[in-house]
């Protein structure tokens, strides 16, 4: 009896060893700060991600005294990366750079006044839809279904390379959701955004 | 009141109003509160007969409240009032004014209206005008329903009503001539005629479906007695915009032949027959259906035949900008059919004797394309040939190729293996797959043989620096997955006197902006004193061996790797090498101990170099050969001079070591002080 509840202990315990895993949780509140920060640059025009601020607030590497001269040689061939301490969510990469890039110039451009009018409006998943284009020219509506097929295959893109530089792929669900409410929130008042029903509201 | 059976009561009442009223010459005053025959009801209505002074009659007949459903009218007011007579043939004659309040488009606000009765000929004449538009209609008195309608001038607008009851849409410009014959029925109304159009416009209130200033002529027929609206329609049109969902089309000044039959239902628009003709652009036959919300349900294409570029110009454009293909370069002829259902596609064929085309941003271009292909969901069909002149993916140019395809129950598949051409190689697709119905899931399967690409073209061709070497390898399977196209096997690059295994490759949204590709690479003896000579950055001698596992590049720049480096083997590096490294770093040697040392000596021997780098987001973190708490060794020197580098940078910061990188390898040899 004692030596079946052993047993019984025994593969009790390596039951429970076997079904440790290893939760990386997503970082909700560093994901939202980045994405505002991201959101917060293409919708009102600012400079691209204002890497000199940042900077200023990343510690500096602290300069160790007696130092072989080699140390230094290479401490001149590799730039340290200030960025690397924080935050928990990355955002910037040259992707995703790029990507903003186009987001800002599509927001200068047609999509902030078809915003204005309220033709487009924020999905619920982070994208950007035609809501009613019966006021705009019929020429530009044309227009409009490209540069909304072409903001969206950006948006995408970018929920993916954020969640890929992140090191965790399969954030981009989450990341995509994160950025949807970012959208949402930051939009302007008089804009439209879809509920979670999928109704469009004016902000 | 109930509607009573009696078609004519309207109008007898009228008559008998008018009989009771010429005996007397007085003022006759006729009140009801609802006067309705089938298809029409008025409220409060006042009719007031009275002599004018002038040994005339004044009719006023006012209704607060008109209600004509098949034309879409409710809550109409109605005021009529003007001279009656009568003529040397006894024929009755009304001359006065019209005014509708609240009627659909604003119609009739002020209008003059003729009615001549004709008691002994059987018929009512009505004219309606206002401004320049004209509307009349005759009816025989004993079926009042059946009218001749002619109309001149119309706006648009005015039938918003009739229009409101069979569709969605609303007119928003134009006028509109028509002679038509009308049948008002209990349940709709049947008219047909000729009609013609004069910079008319429509929309919907999705704004999918909209019209601007359409000219033309043509025949119609109406019927919206059973069920669902139908509309038939035989046109030609001439200029003016049209959008038809993600369609959009800009007329021509020359006539466009329009036919279609359509019928509507709660906002759902079927084309049963659609038919095209443009002379000099497209020719199709086919269907069509949109739901409630303007999106396309249905398209069916017996017959379409394009010249390019005018029908890419006229037709094609905005259809396909919004599937990333912008300035497109079409040129020549194509005949295809079309099966699209609103759960995918169902078949499609292409047939061409040359077309060339190529997309705005370089990605993709094919030229001389000839013969087509044909393929069904089920079913196996006739196989077709393929050839193109020449094809280019991004900047890789392909020669000529020749296939046969055959489409057995969906699956659209070579029938015998190709040869491609490619940079002095050859590209060989030994069998291929492709499921165009499959959204998701796997798309497209093929195997892959490359051999004996040049790499200094293939190198030329991608902006790098020349290397000399060749590609080759073989891909025993190539998977379209979703988004993604998966490489198994893999591709090998003799380069440098060694080899670049790529392993593991896949590539996603391959024409889109943010391409991506992944893949691992493995390096096998690569000799550094050939590598170092393209980059121009001093030399170093030996070997390397090392391996980029998890590449990922996406727009061709690489965002992850996890990269080993390693020259074990020992060698020399010279002093311009190392002075190169230290350029990139952003600096030159500075004076003092350091810099005097290495100007003293050539080269230096070493027995090892290594160098890591993870790559993840924009930070690379690096490491060397070994590494203790104070940094990692990067080179190992040997013999008396011991050079020795450390590293003491674990976190660097990529873009700029990229650009530093680039700066020296294109800058030309750097300067030592």
């Amino acid at each position: 009896m004692r030596k079946l509840a052993y047993v019984l202990l025994t593969s009790l315990f390596v039951a429970l060893v076997g079904c440790v895993t290893i939760n990386v949780y997503f970082p909700e509140a560093a994901a939202q700060k980045a994405a505002d920060q991201f959101i917060g640059t293409v919708l009102d025009k600012a400079k691209p991600a204002e890497q000199g601020n940042d900077d200023k607030d990343q510690p500096k590497p602290t300069e160790k005294p007696g130092r072989q001269p080699s140390a230094m040689l290479l401490d001149l061939l590799i730039p340290a990366a200030y960025a690397a301490d924080t935050p928990d969510v990355r955002i910037q990469t040259a992707t995703t750079e790029a990507i903003r890039g186009r987001m800002q110039q599509r927001f200068q451009g047609s999509l902030g006044a078809l915003f204005d009018s309220g033709s487009v409006g924020f999905t619920k998943d982070g994208l950007v839809a035609v809501r009613d284009a019966s006021k705009l020219p019929l020429n530009q509506r044309a227009d409009v279904n490209a540069s909304v097929a072409d903001e969206n295959r950006d948006r995408s893109a970018l929920y993916r390379e954020v969640a890929n530089a992140n090191g965790h792929p399969e954030w981009e669900p989450q990341i995509r959701a994160t950025f949807a409410k970012g959208w949402i929130e930051r939009a302007r008042s008089g804009w439209y955004y879809q509920d979670p029903s999928g109704a469009w509201k004016q902000k | 009141m109930r509607p009573t059976s009696s078609h004519l009561l309207f109008y007898l009442c009228i008559v008998f109003g008018f009989a009771v009223a010429l005996p007397a010459r007085a003022d006759i005053v006729l009140e009801a509160k609802v006067v309705a025959v089938p298809g029409v009801r008025l409220q409060d209505v006042q009719l007031r007969i009275a002599e004018d002074g002038n040994g005339g009659l004044q009719l006023t007949l006012r209704a607060a409240r008109a209600e004509l459903p098949v034309l879409g009218w409710r809550r109409v007011g109605l005021d009529m009032q003007g001279a009656l007579s009568r003529d040397p043939h006894l024929r009755w004659l009304f001359d006065g004014g019209l005014r509708l309040a609240g009627a659909p488009g604003g119609a009739w606000s002020d209008a003059k209206v003729n009615l001549v009765l004709d008691d002994a000929a059987n018929t009512l004449q009505v004219d309606i005008n206002q401004a320049k538009s004209l509307a009349s209609a005759a009816l025989p008195l004993d079926q009042p329903t059946h009218a001749q309608i002619s109309l001149k001038g119309l706006p648009a607008g005015w039938l918003q009503g009739l229009l409101g009851t069979m569709w969605s849409g609303r007119a928003t410009a134009g006028r509109l001539d028509a002679e038509l014959a009308l049948d008002v029925q209990e349940h709709g109304v049947q008219a047909s005629g000729q009609f013609g159009l004069a910079d008319l416009g429509f929309d919907t209130p999705s704004g999918t479906l909209a019209g601007q200033r359409l000219n033309g002529s043509g025949r119609l027929n109406v019927d919206t007695t059973n069920g669902p609206a139908r509309i038939g329609l035989d046109a030609s049109l001439r200029g003016g915009e049209l959008l038809l969902g993600p369609i959009y089309a800009r007329l021509p000044d020359h006539p466009v032949q329009l036919g279609l039959d359509a019928s509507a239902r709660n906002g759902a628009l079927e084309f049963s027959r659609l038919r095209v003709g443009d002379a000099d652009a497209l020719q199709l036959d086919g269907s069509l259906a949109f739901d409630a919300k303007g999106e396309l349900q249905k398209l069916k294409l017996d017959r379409f035949q394009a010249s390019f570029p005018a029908a890419y110009q006229r037709y094609g454009q905005s259809w396909l900008a919004a599937m990333g293909l912008r300035n497109a370069r079409i040129a020549g002829q194509l005949s295809a059919t079309l099966d699209l259902g609103g759960d995918g596609l169902h078949a499609f064929s292409f047939d061409t004797d040359g077309l060339d085309v190529a997309d705005g941003d370089g990605r993709l271009a094919l030229n001389g394309l000839r013969g087509g292909m044909d393929w069904a969901l089920r079913g196996t069909r006739p196989a077709t040939a393929l050839s193109w002149r020449s094809a280019q993916v991004y900047r890789l140019a392909h020669g000529a190729a020749q296939m046969s395809w055959q489409s057995r129950e969906g699956n659209l598949g070579l029938q015998k293996a190709v040869d491609v051409p490619l940079l002095g190689g050859r590209l060989h697709v030994a069998d291929l797959d492709w499921r165009p119905a499959a959204a998701k899931g796997r798309r497209l399967s093929t195997s892959l043989v490359l051999t004996g690409v040049d790499m200094s073209a293939f190198s030329r061709a991608m902006g790098w620096p020349e290397f000399p070497g060749t590609l080759g390898g073989a891909i025993p399977s190539l998977r379209w997955v979703d988004d993604r196209i998966e490489l198994e096997g893999g591709l090998s690059v003799s380069l440098f006197d060694g080899f670049v295994d790529v392993t593991r490759m896949s590539l996603q949204d391959p024409f889109g902006n943010s391409p991506v590709l992944a893949g691992d690479l493995a390096l096998r003896q690569l000799d550094l004193g050939a590598m170092t000579s393209v980059f121009d950055i001093g030399s170093i001698t030996g070997r390397m061996d090392g391996s980029v596992q998890n590449l990922r590049l996406v727009n061709w720049n690489p965002v992850s790797f996890d990269a080993r480096l390693l020259a074990g083997s020992g060698g020399k590096i010279s002093q311009r090498a190392v002075n190169s490294l230290v350029s990139v770093g952003g600096g030159g040697i500075a004076a003092g101990l350091q810099g005097a040392m290495l100007r003293l000596f050539k080269t230096f021997s070493y027995r090892r170099i290594g160098l890591n780098c993870v790559l993840q987001g924009t930070v690379c973190r690096m490491s060397g050969l070994d590494s203790d708490g104070d940094g990692y060794t990067i080179v190992e020197g040997s013999g008396l001079l011991r050079l020795q580098v450390v590293g003491h940078q674990t976190q660097v910061d990529w873009p700029t070591l990229v650009r530093r990188l680039k700066a020296a390898a294109e800058g030309g040899g750097p300067e030592v002080h």
